[in-house]
Order: structure tokens, then C-alpha cells, then sequence
């Protein structure tokens, strides 16, 4: 009995129990967006499992300061008000692992979170091109064939592509090299070539970009210090925003669509009916405080497309006419929050903000196994104020007083 | 030291080689596993009955035919649409279907052409002037407000005997007016380039005159436009409804009648099995990867020796099992002895990271042989923590850390060496337990 004991007072036992959960909670999700068959037996299994784990270790290893309880209380009520107005369950399962991740590290939450997915995405990809796994092709007149790879739609594979990257990009942060620049651009093409994922790979094609240039900028001795500091001021004010800036931009843009309009009908051609379908989300569902059962009739898991499609892809629209204005801005205050917590780590800032222009025509927003970020809220910080990062900020600082003669 | 622990391949292949036993069953038991999937998948579709073949190929054709009419559905729509956007363009932007049937501005003007060459070979060669587009020549982009594209219709020359009469109608009387001296204009320009090829003429004007007038043929003629495109639109209408019926067709077809076995296509029994096989290898190869990846993440203990290595620190030696140690204890001694005369020493500290037996009989029988070799030493189990321990590690100016496989931490090794680089104590090297 005191072994048990001893066992439950182990150190990292909170560690443990999170991490049970979550694997199983990420195995799971992950699972159900290839065209392995899913059994009863697994959702079964896997989901109450997991919520135990995580709910153990709320229970017995956290305690929350007032300002985190407050908000993590609130978001718990408007999650239970959701799940009564809207019957949606995913919104607390979120919910769980944000609150569970306390004082777990970060660094170990997306490395999991890579692992797991690569292994899950690799087994797919090989077992739908030994044909064990349906690869569903979908001839488009204009688009060509767009394959998914044994993923249940091709954009979804391009979003996993994404999202796997970016994981290992902001892990990876100023020890990234030439070659990942060009192995992430040549993922990006490929994305493009094979799936015709668009936002995905033009996406994938950012973040090389961005990252490129933020190290380039932060760690290149030819860019002045001005142009540094700037660049770090920029990211410290604006980054920190950039979604709740993207979720006003779309909600404003959709919310002023006109039908009639040539100019607004081209650009809705762009983002692929995106105005159109929020808009009449509105028009016929019209906004709650705490969502709505709407049926989503989206295309994947076959080749049949389906005739009546109406499918709201823009996370933030999603999440406004599905859960609710409530649930919306306590979203966008808990990314915002995680985004301030580390306002010193650049590398998270720059991942967030390309989270926030790909949620703006994709409706990944909170499912964990395409976006782990939101995790960041509680759990210890990759790079720390006075870590690498700072080291490095204080480096040119040091330079620019020495310049200065001080 | 931040990338003291990391996953390197080289230690996930001493992995899979360690428990190859079991990883090689459980691949075995994963191949067999998929290999059994596959033959009663073949089973299922070698076992269809006559019956169940009809079936599909019936269900197979139904579906082609519903293909096929909503193929053509889609090629009238996007015809019709077509034609509507022509015709609904033309009601909008044409001159002649802005006219108001009883108030319709006209400006008439007659010529008398004399000649002695054939005047009605002139007179044609005018008329075609006017109709026929060089009269319009560069007229749109100077006047763009005139809709010179829809002139053909309101510009309606005539020729009687020797006279030509060209008549002009417009909704507007100012823009009337305007269209009016420009025709008058270019014609009488024009006249010039005709005299050329036809024969020498004088030209005339007799009469002009603007005025209003009443026409029901043009009212009927805007109806008939107007019909047609509300013709169309109901085309469009009944296209799009057809459309949506066999859309919803299919779609109620294939929930009713989809065969439950859909395989009718021919499989090549062996083929298939190998692919499954070789996926089901595929998954006992990335299942336990992933287990040892995740068990690397998770957890914080000391796995093997080869990680301090790939963390660049230098391992004097390690202490197996089975009680021997590898390399010998004087082979270690040498490194050992080397690094203390280099460093100028004369005693060093044996930092502990344990306190249990096995770590105890490491740490005695290197203090045993290093006191051979000549050097004092002092034996640590609580550095971090013991005041008295740590001074005489600082005075000893370097030491050996011990730490043991499974049972040491990477952050309490971390610790140490943030201790020893803080009092500025050489770390000499590492002695691996385990």
C-alpha cells in the first residue's frame, strides 16, 4: 500500500497521467482522420480513458491560481452551456487537455504531439499506397486529381503537413538550417502538385518563409540593430493579436458579403466560397451566445460528393454560429493569453500568426490533432525569458550599448 | 548541455536490437494479423454468388446512367446560363431596348447623289459604309458614352432612285443629336474614298429634320427579347430543378440500394496478401519505434552511455550487469591519469549521483584505483545538497560523476554539471552505471 502511495507521490506521476491521456485522446483523433476503420471498441476505449487521465490529474496534481481558475471556470461554464445549446462535446475535451497541461512541459506536449502523428500519417500513407486503404482521388475539372494518401480528404492531409512542420519548426527555432527551408518548401510544392491543398500549401510555403526571415533578421550580423529591434517590437505588439486581428477581419468580411456584388463574388472565388457559406450560416441560423446544432455537411471519407454541401470551413465562423459568441472570445482570450505568456519566444509568435491566417479558410482551430498550441496556456514555456532566447536578445543588446559607449 | 537529452537514431537502432526478440514477434504477429484481413477479404469477393454480381453491375450501371444525366444536366445549364448572360446583356446596355415605344427621338437626313457613273453601285457603297462598321471605325474609344456597338440597329440607311436617306432613333434627344452630326460627319468624309473607285459624285444634303415619333414594331420587338430571356430563365429553372432531382436520385438510390459488397472488381489473392503483409510489418517496425520514442520524450531517466556521448561528454566508463567494466578499469585509469596531468591535479572528487550498493562499489574501486595511481581522492553522494562535500569538490578542482542507468535523472545530471561550471570544477568525465 505505501508503494502505491509512494508511487502517486512520485514527482512526475502528474506528468505521467497527463501524458497517458493525451496520447490516447491524440492517438485516437488522429486515427479517425485516415481511412483506417475506426471500431466502437476504440472511441470506446480511448475517450473516457482519456478524459479519466486528464480529469486524475486535475484533480489530484493541479491547483490553479485565482486568475487561471477564473478563467478556466468561466470557459468551463460556457462549455457546459454550449454542450447544452449545441450538443457539441468537443469544445470540453479541449477544454480538458488546455486545463490538464499545467506544468507539463511544452516542449514534451509537441514533441508527443509529432510523434504520434508521424506515425499515425506514415502508416497511413503507406498502407493506402499498398492499396490496403482506400487513397480517395477526386478529379476536378480545373484542379486535376487531388489524392488524400489514406487521409479522409486532401486538404486535411495538406493541414496535417502543415501543422507537422510548424510543430518541428518551432521546436527547432534558430537551430533551423538551409536544408529544412528547402525540404519544407519542396513539401509545400508537392502539397500542391498532388492534393491541390492551396491554403495548405501556400501555408507550408509561409512558414519557411517567415522563419527564414525572422532568423535571418535576428541572428545575421549584416541587419542593423534598429531593424532588430524593430522586428522584435513588431512581434511583441502585433504577434500577440494576430488572432483575435484575423478572427475580426473574417467574421467583419463575411458578415459584409454581398451576393450581388461582382467584386465580392471573385473574391469569394479566392477563398473557395468561404464569404458565401458563413453568410448564409447567418442568414439562416443566426448568431447565439452559446451555439447551435448545425448540420455540417462537408465533403471526405468517400468520393461521392455530396449535392446540398454546406460546410462552414473558417474556424473563427465555425466556432461563432457553432458555439456560440461566448465561446468565441473566450478562445480567442485563451490564444491571446498563451501568445502574451510567451511574447519573449518569437518562434511561438510566428507559429501562432500562421495558425491564425490558415483558421481563417480552415476549421481546425481547437481539434488538438492538427493544433496542439492552444496547450501552451498552462504548460511550462519552450524557451524561457532568460533562456536561449533572451541570451540572444541580450547579445545585441550588450553589442549596442558597447556601440554606443555605455 | 541544453541538448543533454535528445532522440538520436543511432540509440533507437541499439534499441530495436536489444529487444529485436520481441520486436520480431510482435512484427510477426502484426504481419499475420493483416495477412488474415486480407484473405477474408478475398474470401468475401472470391465468394460472391451470381446473384450478388448481378447486383452490383446493375447498381454499377444505374449509377453510370445517373452520372451520365447529371453530366448533361450540367452542359444545358452552363449552355443556358451562357445564352441568359448574352441576352440579359443586351437587354441592359442596347439603345434599341432603352427605346420607349411611344416617344422615340428620330433624326432623319436625305442626300441626292449626282453623277454620271452607276449611282447605285454609289449609293450601295455608302449604305455599306454606314452598316457595315467603317463608319463606327474608332468612334467607342472616342465616344464611349455613345454605345457605338449597338448602332446597327437605330442607323437604318435607305436609298430611293438617286437619294439616300439615313434614319437615326435614340431614347435620348442630346445623344441623338450627338450620333446624328457624327454620321452626318464621317459620310460626307467618306465620300472622297467612294468617288475613288466608283466614278466622280456630288453629294447633296436635301433635307434633315429631328423629331418624335411612335412605333409599336419597336415595342413588339423589345417584347420578343424580353420573352425570349424569360424563356431561357425557365429553362434554366426546370434545368436546375432536374439537377437537383437526379442529384437527390443518386444519392437516395445509393442509401436504398448499395450492395453491401462492393468488390466486384478482380483481385490477385497473392498480391493483396503481400501488400497487407507488408503493411502489417510496417506496423510492428513503427509501433514499438514510437514506444521508444515516446518512452525517450517521457522520460526523464539516464537510458544509455551513447546519449552522454551524443551530448558531448566524455564517458571514462561504464559498469555493466553482469559485474565487469567496460573498458577495463585500467584502461580508464589512463584517460583518467592523462586529463589529471593535464589539468595539473593532485587529488580527485568522485561525485556520486547515487547512494545505493552498486553505486558504492563503482565509486571504491575507482577511488582504490585512482589512489594507485597517485592521486588523493574524495568520494561525494549529496553535492548539490551537503555543504562540507561540495567545498572539497571545489578544492579538489575536477571530478568524476557516477551516474547510474534507469535510476539517475538527465536534470539531476544537468544539475551538477550547472555546479560544477558555476564553481568552476573541471568535470574530468562520466562513469555510466548499468
Amino acid at each position: 500500500m505505501g508503494k502505491v502511495i509512494d508511487y502517486f507521490h512520485h514527482p512526475q506521476m502528474g506528468e505521467r497521467i497527463f501524458f497517458a491521456g493525451y496520447i490516447l485522446f491524440l492517438w485516437r483523433s488522429v486515427w479517425v482522420t485516415t481511412m483506417f476503420p475506426l471500431s466502437g471498441l476504440m472511441t470506446m476505449v480511448c475517450v473516457p480513458l482519456a478524459a479519466l487521465f486528464l480529469g486524475l490529474k486535475i484533480l489530484l496534481y493541479d491547483h490553479y491560481p485565482v486568475r487561471q481558475f477564473l478563467l478556466l471556470a468561466s470557459t468551463l461554464l460556457c462549455v457546459c452551456l454550449v454542450f447544452l445549446s449545441s450538443g457539441s462535446i468537443n469544445p470540453f475535451f479541449w477544454l480538458l487537455l488546455v486545463a490538464a497541461s499545467r506544468d507539463v512541459k511544452f516542449e514534451k506536449i509537441v514533441k508527443v504531439y509529432l510523434a504520434v502523428n508521424i506515425a499515425v500519417i506514415f502508416l497511413a500513407f503507406c498502407a493506402a499506397s499498398f492499396d490496403v486503404i482506400e487513397n480517395l482521388q477526386y478529379k476536378t475539372g480545373k484542379r486535376g486529381i487531388r489524392n488524400s494518401f489514406g487521409i479522409i480528404y486532401p486538404t486535411d492531409f495538406g493541414a496535417h503537413i502543415f501543422f507537422l512542420f510548424l510543430a518541428y519548426y518551432y521546436l527547432k527555432g534558430e537551430a533551423l538550417r538551409w536544408y529544412h527551408y528547402a525540404i519544407t518548401i519542396a513539401a509545400a510544392g508537392l502539397v500542391y502538385y498532388f492534393c491541390n491543398a492551396r491554403l495548405d500549401s501556400g501555408c507550408t510555403l509561409m512558414l519557411a518563409v517567415l522563419y527564414g526571415v525572422g532568423n535571418g533578421i535576428m541572428h545575421s550580423r549584416a541587419v542593423s540593430m534598429r531593424v532588430k529591434m524593430k522586428w522584435e517590437l513588431l512581434w511583441r505588439k502585433v504577434g500577440v493579436w494576430a488572432m483575435v486581428l484575423f478572427a475580426v477581419f473574417s467574421v467583419l468580411m463575411t458578415l459584409f458579403y454581398q451576393k450581388d456584388s461582382r467584386a465580392w463574388q471573385e473574391l469569394d472565388k479566392i477563398v473557395s466560397s468561404r464569404l458565401r457559406l458563413g453568410n448564409n450560416g447567418i442568414e439562416e441560423y443566426g448568431w447565439t451566445l452559446f451555439g447551435q446544432a448545425i448540420e455540417m455537411v462537408g465533403n471526405g471519407g468517400s468520393t461521392t460528393l455530396p449535392s446540398d454541401y454546406s460546410f462552414i470551413d473558417c474556424s473563427y465562423m465555425y466556432m461563432l454560429l457553432r458555439h456560440g459568441i461566448g465561446f468565441l472570445v473566450l478562445m480567442l482570450a485563451i490564444f491571446t493569453i498563451c501568445c502574451y505568456k510567451n511574447r519573449h519566444d518569437q518562434y511561438f509568435l510566428y507559429a501562432m500568426a500562421l495558425i491564425s491566417v490558415n483558421c481563417v479558410i480552415a476549421h481546425h482551430i481547437i481539434q488538438v490533432e492538427y493544433n496542439p498550441f492552444a496547450l501552451a496556456l498552462l504548460a511550462q514555456c519552450v524557451r524561457e525569458p532568460e533562456g536561449a532566447w533572451s541570451l540572444g536578445h541580450l547579445r545585441w543588446k550588450r553589442q549596442a550599448f558597447h556601440r554606443l559607449n555605455l | 548541455m541544453k541538448n543533454l537529452k535528445s532522440i538520436y537514431f543511432n540509440n533507437l537502432i541499439c534499441d530495436f536490437w536489444k529487444r529485436r526478440k520481441i520486436i520480431l514477434c510482435f512484427m510477426m504477429v502484426c504481419a499475420a494479423f493483416f495477412a488474415f484481413i486480407s484473405v477474408k477479404r478475398a474470401e468475401t469477393v472470391r465468394d460472391l454468388t451470381q446473384e450478388q454480381i448481378e447486383e452490383i453491375e446493375e447498381y454499377n450501371e444505374k449509377i453510370e446512367e445517373y452520372n451520365k444525366t447529371i453530366a448533361d444536366a450540367e452542359e444545358s445549364l452552363a449552355l443556358v446560363n451562357q445564352q441568359i448572360e448574352e441576352l440579359q446583356q443586351y437587354v441592359d446596355q442596347s439603345i434599341y431596348m432603352k427605346l420607349d415605344g411611344q416617344n422615340i427621338h428620330t433624326a432623319s437626313v436625305q442626300y441626292g447623289i449626282t453623277t454620271e457613273a452607276n449611282v447605285g453601285n454609289i449609293l450601295n457603297a455608302l449604305v455599306l459604309y454606314i452598316n457595315e462598321g467603317g463608319l463606327k471605325e474608332a468612334l467607342s474609344e472616342e465616344h464611349p458614352d455613345l454605345s457605338v456597338e449597338s448602332w446597327r440597329e437605330v442607323i437604318s440607311p435607305s436609298i430611293t432612285a438617286n437619294l439616300l436617306n439615313i434614319t437615326i432613333i435614340h431614347y435620348d434627344e442630346e445623344q441623338l443629336k450627338q450620333i446624328f452630326q457624327l454620321v452626318k460627319t464621317r459620310v460626307k468624309d467618306q465620300t472622297p474614298e467612294i468617288a475613288q473607285v466608283q466614278g466622280n459624285f456630288t453629294m447633296d444634303e436635301i433635307d434633315s429634320s429631328i423629331y418624335v415619333k411612335a412605333d409599336v414594331g419597336v415595342t413588339n420587338n423589345q417584347n420578343n427579347h424580353l420573352n425570349n430571356l424569360k424563356g431561357y430563365t425557365s429553362n434554366r429553372v426546370d434545368l436546375e430543378n432536374k439537377l437537383i432531382s437526379q442529384q437527390n436520385n443518386k444519392k437516395s438510390y445509393i442509401e436504398k440500394n448499395e450492395p453491401e459488397v462492393m468488390e466486384a472488381r478482380r483481385i490477385n489473392p497473392v498480391l493483396q496478401t503481400l501488400a497487407y503483409t507488408s503493411v502489417g510489418v510496417l506496423f510492428g517496425v513503427v509501433l514499438p519505434a514510437l514506444i521508444f520514442i515516446l518512452n525517450y520524450i517521457l522520460s526523464d531517466r539516464l537510458r544509455s552511455k551513447e546519449d552522454l556521448r551524443n551530448a558531448n561528454i566524455n564517458v571514462i566508463g561504464s559498469y555493466r550487469q553482469d559485474g565487469s567494466y567496460a573498458p577495463a578499469l585500467e584502461r580508464s585509469m589512463m584517460d583518467l591519469e592523462i586529463l589529471a596531468r593535464q589539468q595539473e591535479l593532485s587529488s580527485i572528487f568522485l561525485n556520486v549521483l547515487g547512494e545505493d550498493e552498486i553505486s558504492k562499489k563503482v565509486a571504491s574501486d575507482y577511488a582504490e584505483a585512482i589512489g594507485k595511481a597517485g592521486y588523493e581522492t574524495e568520494t561525494g553522494f549529496r553535492v548539490y545538497d551537503e555543504a562540507e562535500e561540495l567545498k572539497q569538490m571545489v578544492k579538489s578542482r575536477a571530478c568524476v560523476l557516477f551516474a547510474q542507468v534507469g535510476k539517475n535523472t538527465y536534470a539531476q545530471l544537468e544539475q551538477q554539471l550547472r555546479l560544477c561550471e558555476r564553481f568552476q570544477v573541471k568535470v574530468l568525465g562520466c562513469v555510466v552505471i548499468g
